[in-house]
């Protein structure tokens, strides 16, 4: 006889008229209201922004920006409403906008490298070995742009090159995240297997273009 | 780190305002207003994020629903949570290594949405479960529902987890951010619990 509990938890699913409610809120949600992070920002404020987008927009793309993009569109090969994926570092660099870095050493083989960018503002790149990976995203500005939200259990301050690194793990010697910022970019290193402090500081010192 | 561009206050104060209006305007009606005839039918927006999002719900919807539940005791606010658990997958956009990997980081975020509503929000007092449950007659069941859900709730997760989904005690020390240790002792008091509250009526083994 099948267990009881089971037979419980039988009665609770998600039904047509729930999957498809959800899926109109989720669709409906980003032009009616920010999701979590950006949910302080109240619409009032949008048509005002979009105003001063005009005025601001125009000036500081055609004066200020030295590295806009003169060529034709990269050849995107994936092309989703937010993300977008690119087969190189360069064209990468070209749709964003800014030059993008890349890990040059890693604590594991890369077999694959794949290129995405996020909203036209972040870059990700993931690094693919055999049994793990490494997803390295960098956005302008100073927020956390890593994406992830676990709570570990141990968080280290430290300097490598003259950047500030934060990083994240659940013991002091084994790290899973780490956070900086340099020239006006943040850039978040993830690991989906943790990796000892030797490792981090050689990965990070030799980061470049 | 060399090589960069450098970017003076200014241009940084720029960069990021644009950066800011340009994101904020692309949701503005002013500036990108809804065309007559644009349907907001969830089907016509792009792939494969409708996809994947589809995907996730078929392929997880109950579990993380029948988590919720277990938490909550109450259908809508369950439907919330997985819907704000969707939300942040969305937003977060994060990478798995595997759909194991995924199922744990939705079951994680679930949990923790859900007490986040029983520490914060008031919470709704219907618990259609034991209402169906008590409707087919099916005093069996509601019994042990009746056990399961007066458990504390740091025994009661322990014991959705590890008994309905079969997560090992290690799995579940990585889902709900805990000491394995810790683990063990909630799932043996829960066990020990609910064993005292069944007594002969239904053997354990057999309840869950």
């Amino acid at each position: 006889m099948k267990k009881r509990y089971d037979q419980i938890m039988e009665h609770i699913e998600v039904t047509e008229d729930m999957r498809l409610r959800i899926l109109a809120h989720l669709k409906a949600i980003p032009s009616e209201k920010r999701p979590l992070k950006s949910k302080r920002l109240s619409r009032k404020f949008l048509p005002f922004a979009a105003c001063l987008l005009l005025l601001t927009g125009t000036f500081a793309v055609t004066c200020l920006r030295s590295n806009a993009p003169a060529s034709a569109p990269p050849t995107v090969q994936g092309a989703i409403n937010e993300i977008t994926t690119f087969s190189s570092s360069e064209e990468l660099s070209d749709c964003l906008g800014f030059d993008v870095f890349q890990l040059k050493e890693l604590p594991f083989e890369t077999k694959k490298i794949t290129y995405a960018s996020y909203w036209n503002r972040m870059s990700e790149i993931t690094y693919h070995g055999s049994r793990q990976s490494a997803v390295f995203r960098q956005s302008p500005g100073s927020e956390d742009n890593s994406g992830n939200y676990d709570s570990y259990a141990v968080t280290k301050e430290l300097i490598v090159n003259s950047l500030h690194v934060t990083l994240k793990g659940d013991s002091q010697q084994q790290f899973h995240l780490g956070m900086w910022t340099d020239n006006g970019f943040t850039f978040s290193l993830a690991l989906s297997k943790e990796a000892p402090l030797e490792d981090w500081m050689n990965m990070i010192s030799n980061i470049s273009l | 780190m060399n090589g960069l561009t450098k970017y003076t206050p200014s241009q940084q104060f720029i960069d990021w305002l644009v950066c800011k209006l340009f994101y904020f305007s692309s949701h503005s009606l002013l500036v990108f207003p809804q065309k007559e005839g644009e349907s907001a039918d969830w089907a016509e927006c792009s792939e494969p994020t409708c996809e994947q999002i589809e995907r996730v719900m078929t392929d997880y919807g109950n579990h993380i629903i029948r988590l919720a539940y277990s938490y909550l005791h109450n259908l809508s606010d369950a439907e919330d949570i997985l819907q704000d658990t969707l939300m942040q997958y969305l937003e977060a956009a994060p990478v798995f290594e595997n759909h194991i990997h995924e199922k744990a980081w939705l079951l994680r975020v679930a949990a923790n949405l859900s007490k986040n509503r029983i520490a914060y929000n008031t919470l709704r007092s219907t618990d259609q479960l034991m209402e169906s449950l008590v409707q087919e007659g099916r005093e069996d069941l509601s019994f042990v529902w009746e056990a399961v859900k007066n458990l504390p709730e740091k025994y009661r997760e322990v014991i959705h987890l590890f008994y309905y989904e079969g997560y090992s005690t290690t799995e579940i020390s990585t889902i709900l951010k805990r000491k394995e240790a810790t683990i063990r002792s909630h799932l043996h008091r829960g066990r020990e619990k609910l064993k005292q509250i069944l007594k002969e009526a239904y053997d354990f083994e057999e309840t869950l």
